[in-house]
């Protein structure tokens, strides 16, 4: 039996132990559709052919003799360029490490998958240096939204969700400082999972701004991401971020419901300067999850200021060194950027540090009567490859890019765990989807979960391959 | 009020941290490094009680 584009991970899971299927039939179908379709698409900077065959094959060979493969025996998965693959250079979307020598060791949440039985199938293109929100990669070309060939992917994990929305790969890895993962899986109509900072370690990854930083999923179901998710979770020493608690396992309350779950939708910033489509999906999500009550949570814009400050003080640092020797080899589009975030003066990004402390304890505040808070992923659908610098919502000139994580950056600056769930058909979108969030205090991963399993056995929110445009 | 910065204010900040900036890209890095200062004045002209600490506790 063959697997399609379109199987879910826990499905060729489920066709491979009973097999009807092998490892080896999955992952070459799943390599033949990066052949055929990713030099239109541009997601994949690397494809392990071989290496990708040879673990599928010992997949085979565990389930041949009765064993347990695991949960995620033989489903083929991606991950963004800057987590460490063992024998392949790690690029970060750069130039510069392009010259560095292969990865020892695999990244800890690549690991984590490998050992789960999944089976690695490439590398996968981003923003250079996880700076952007667009995947619009002057070095390696940008990554084509699959939903219209003409439109970006979002960013910085780019390659991430498209692979995935493409029907490349059921399965994918991407990191998120701003908004990296919920973007791409917004605007890629994916679902994607941003944990809680420091839920799953970052150790082999090339970091962008430490104390922003986070990994996580991106699947076609909220299944897919939930299994994902619970073979990434849980305590490793060798990030120091990564928090010291046991793994809390979320398939086994999956279908728990939500009657106990108090969802509430973000009003304020969270409403405004948003195309009417993003605000209907919130409202749409709203209605299935029977949420009629609205919260304000106060000084969103100083909160997207301190997350601009400490993303690019820290962002530079890591890179001063390059920046000083070799600036003219990297991206145009960030190299200003990063060269601006050198020359920040230290007291205003530890002010910066100050007011996140300050804007958790009120996130903490709105979370005492609250579970679920709702919102939406971005201002808008995917825009044009190149588009203008700048752009018009809701009668005021924004900063096309930027504005894209307007309602993501308050949320990765706290660390609170979001779940982008993706929507279409929506009014003024066209054939685009959008996301909305899903946002619940720090290591509570099951309940956005729980209300996203609802969305998707309810129909209201969907991850179908997309029907390739343009 | 939007913060003004000059292509000489960015190259004396650049000279300081022993940032080369190759003629002609001053401009650019001053505008960006305006805007980030600009929004920066949302938080540090807002008032924070004194017991607010500015990280995490560092655990040697």
């Amino acid at each position: 039996m063959s697997v399609g584009a379109d199987a879910s991970a826990i499905a060729i899971v489920d066709a491979i132990n009973t097999r009807r299927t092998s490892a080896r039939e999955v992952v070459t179908s799943a390599l033949e559709r990066i052949d055929r379709r990713d030099r239109v698409l541009n997601c994949f900077t690397r494809v392990l052919g071989e290496v990708a065959i040879a673990d599928a094959d010992r997949v085979d060979r565990i389930v041949a003799t009765g064993g347990d493969a695991g949960p995620l025996a033989g489903v083929p998965f991606a991950v963004k360029n800057l987590f460490d693959v063992a024998g392949v250079t790690t690029l970060a979307g750069s130039r510069i490490h392009a010259e560095h020598p292969p990865a020892q060791r695999d990244a800890a949440a690549v690991a984590a998958l490998r050992r789960a039985g999944a089976v690695l199938v490439g590398c996968l293109n981003m923003d250079e240096y996880a700076f952007g929100f667009t995947t619009e990669n002057t070095h390696y070309g940008p990554t084509r939204n699959p939903h219209d060939l003409s439109r970006i992917a979002g960013g910085s994990s780019g390659g991430s969700a498209a692979a995935v929305a493409a029907g490349l790969v059921p399965l994918s890895l991407g990191s998120d400082t701003n908004g990296s993962i919920r973007v791409p899986a917004a605007l890629c109509g994916v679902f994607g999972l941003k944990p809680t900072y420091g839920r799953v370690s970052r150790a082999g990854v090339v970091l962008f701004a430490g104390s922003l930083d986070h990994v996580g999923p991106f699947a076609r179901s909220v299944r897919d991401l939930a299994v994902a998710f619970d073979a990434l979770q849980g305590p490793d020493a060798a990030d120091p971020v990564c928090a010291d608690r046991p793994a809390e396992p979320t398939i086994p309350g999956l279908d728990l419901g939500i009657t106990d779950l108090r969802v509430a939708v973000a009003g304020g910033h969270f409403a405004q300067l948003a195309e009417p489509a993003a605000l209907a999906a919130v409202e749409r999500v709203a209605r299935a999850l029977g949420a009629s009550r609205r919260v304000t949570i106060a000084d969103v814009q100083r909160a997207r200021a301190a997350a601009s400050v400490i993303t690019s003080t820290e962002g530079a640092f890591y890179h001063l060194d390059d920046l000083k020797r070799r600036a003219k080899d990297f991206d145009p589009l960030t190299r200003d950027r990063f060269r601006a975030g050198a020359l920040i003066p230290a007291a205003v990004y530890l002010q910066a540090l100050r007011f996140r402390a300050w804007f958790a304890e009120r996130a903490r505040e709105v979370f005492r009567d609250v579970d679920v808070v709702i919102a939406p992923t971005t201002p808008y659908p995917a825009p044009p490859i190149g588009a203008p610098r700048t752009t018009i919502v809701d009668g005021v000139e924004v900063v096309t890019r930027g504005h894209l994580g307007v309602f993501t950056q308050p949320w990765s600056l706290i660390g609170l765990p979001v779940v982008s769930v993706p929507i279409a058909g929506l009014a003024g979108a066209g054939p685009l989807p959008l996301g909305v969030q899903l946002i619940a205090p720090a290591f509570r991963e099951a309940h956005l979960l729980r209300a996203a399993a609802r969305l998707e056995a309810e129909g209201v929110v969907a991850a179908p391959v997309a029907a390739t445009r343009g | 009020m939007e913060s003004t910065l000059t292509e000489a204010d960015v190259e004396r900040l650049a000279a300081l941290l022993g940032l080369p900036l190759e003629p002609g890209s001053a401009a650019a890095v001053a505008a960006q490094l305006a805007g980030l200062m600009t929004s920066a004045r949302l938080f540090t002209e807002f008032p924070l009680p004194d017991d607010v600490e500015p990280a995490p506790v560092f655990r040697p």
